[in-house]
């Protein structure tokens, strides 16, 4: 990325620009309810940050936050660096029952006005990365729901957001397809490296795939641990998981959230 | 096989019941014919019959389809206007409480005794159900998928033509199951208010003069025609097949 002349050069050269900027974010709901108190965050470009927390802690709320679907109370800012190359994957596929594999993956591309030709270059790549070439012409109904996960997934990136944000993509699969859905999600994002921003509840998946990991305690969701994982990259996946440095974050973190 | 063996034997059953049993109740021939009389007499006046089957779909049919689209349309105008939905959906509930069958007389003076006032009746009868099912589909789309739109940054207009329609197909089919039954009564309505031709006049003008057996034939052609009309909506219908699809 270059940078405008007439940019003040503080930031000056990445990795350091910060993607996502959250100050004093806090979101009371209709009704009273208090989601959010004062989230102070910046996720630089490039950086992979999982947020850790248990149900109805307002993470889900955090990333709607940022994705610009829903409004934070007034006071606090938000800034993204690119909001209009930002995709968002769901809990729920949400792909339409009336398109094939292929209609939905390029849905977001058309929506957005991705010329046909680098849409029809792309969707091809795609599939194969997704594992899905074999279901092109399938509709959803036909696929697992590791399938349609991974459809969701590929909807997003055909799109080449510079910032993804993940809301528990893989949390109403099966702990098997969960995992193994993990290690693709790590090998694709090794190879993009854009922004991605995880939100989660499962301490191994936030440490086997971020930079970061930003505990939430609940209600009214609040930042409580920043905690940096130094497992270096490119991360293998088989190995990952034994390593001494995985076992203690993931220890550390479930101390923190008091399962332990 | 079963699909249409079982129901093709329950008609058999009835038709068989309706030959044999009049006369085992010693039932008069003018109260209730036998099937053989009424096949008998319809086959002696066929030409007028299809002539009249044939008037009576075309008034149908053209009351039917003003009706789908204007219902679909009238649909889709109150649920994208607030304004609409404030002002014209509480005067089309009120109007729907009207007894149509008293505004027939009205349509004859209005329209005459020709094809426009069976065809108003038609679509009069009609159009109700196809707004209300737009309506209910419209409005049935799963939030998830609406904010999904949003994250995509659809347009208003991608979000209705890509979303929101395709998800209310399906409810737009039923009030049209609803509706294409209801059409062929409005047109027969029509009919024996004021009519010179169609199977609602000739259910008048048999019974007038007590051939209750041509009263029975005009029936049967009236509930064939209802039949075969709501079995093309149906395989229509199939198109959209997603109904009920998870898309989660």
């Amino acid at each position: 990325m270059t940078i405008p002349a007439t940019a003040a050069p503080a930031q000056g050269a990445a990795p350091a620009a910060a993607a996502i900027t959250l100050k004093g974010v806090s979101k009371t709901f209709p009704g009273g309810m208090r989601a959010l108190e004062g989230v102070d965050l910046t996720v630089p470009a490039g950086e992979f940050v999982a947020i850790l927390g248990p149900s109805g802690c307002g993470k889900s709320t955090l990333l709607r936050i940022v994705a610009d679907l829903m409004e934070a109370d007034p006071g606090g800012s938000v800034e993204v660096d690119t909001p209009k190359e930002l995709g968002v994957v769901f809990q729920t596929s949400n792909l339409l029952p009336w398109l094939t594999v292929e209609g939905n993956l390029t849905l977001g591309a058309r929506l957005r006005g991705v010329p046909k030709a680098d849409i029809a270059a792309r969707v091809g790549p795609m599939l194969e990365t997704l594992g899905l070439e074999s279901f092109a012409r399938k509709h959803p109904h036909e696929l697992s729901g590791g399938m349609r996960q991974r459809a969701a997934l590929g909807q997003t990136l055909i799109c080449r957001p510079k910032t993804v944000l993940l809301d528990e993509p893989f949390g109403a699969l099966d702990a098997l397809t969960r995992d193994r859905l993990n290690v693709e999600l790590l090998r694709l994002w090794q190879d993009l490296r854009q922004t991605v921003l995880l939100v989660t509840h499962s301490i191994p998946e936030a440490v086997f795939l971020a930079d970061r990991v930003i505990v939430m305690s609940g209600r009214p969701g609040a930042i409580a641990e920043d905690l940096r994982i130094d497992i270096p990259r490119p991360r293998d996946p088989a190995e990952t998981r034994a390593l001494p440095e995985f076992t203690e974050a993931a220890q550390h973190l479930r101390k923190l959230m008091g399962v332990v | 096989m079963r699909r249409i063996a079982e129901p093709a034997l329950l008609a058999a059953v009835l038709l068989a019941l309706w030959e044999w049993l009049p006369g085992l109740l010693g039932l008069k021939s003018y109260l209730l014919p036998r099937l053989s009389e009424v096949a008998a007499a319809g086959w002696e006046s066929r030409e007028t019959m299809l002539e009249y089957l044939w008037i009576t779909t075309g008034e149908v049919l053209i009351g039917f389809l003003t009706a789908a689209v204007g219902g679909v349309a009238l649909a889709v105008l109150i649920y994208g206007s607030p304004a609409l939905r404030r002002t014209l959906y509480p005067l089309l509930v009120g109007l729907q409480g009207l007894p149509k069958v008293a505004l027939a007389p009205l349509f004859v003076v209005w329209f005459g005794y020709g094809l426009g006032s069976k065809a108003l009746m038609a679509f009069l009868f009609a159009f109700f159900p196809v707004a209300i099912a737009t309506l209910g589909g419209l409005a049935g789309t799963p939030l998830h998928l609406e904010e999904h739109f949003r994250a995509l940054r659809a347009s208003r207009w991608a979000t209705f033509t890509q979303l929101r329609v395709p998800y209310a197909l399906p409810a737009v089919v039923d009030g049209c199951k609803v509706a294409m039954p209801l059409a062929v009564i409005g047109a027969i309505v029509g009919e024996f208010v004021g009519a010179e031709k169609g199977l609602g006049s000739q259910i008048q003008f048999a019974a007038s003069s007590n051939r209750t057996d041509l009263v029975f034939a005009a029936l049967v052609l009236i509930s064939a025609l209802s039949f075969v009309l709501y079995g093309v909506i149906e395989l229509l219908g199939r198109l959209v097949w997603w109904r009920g699809r998870s898309t989660t």
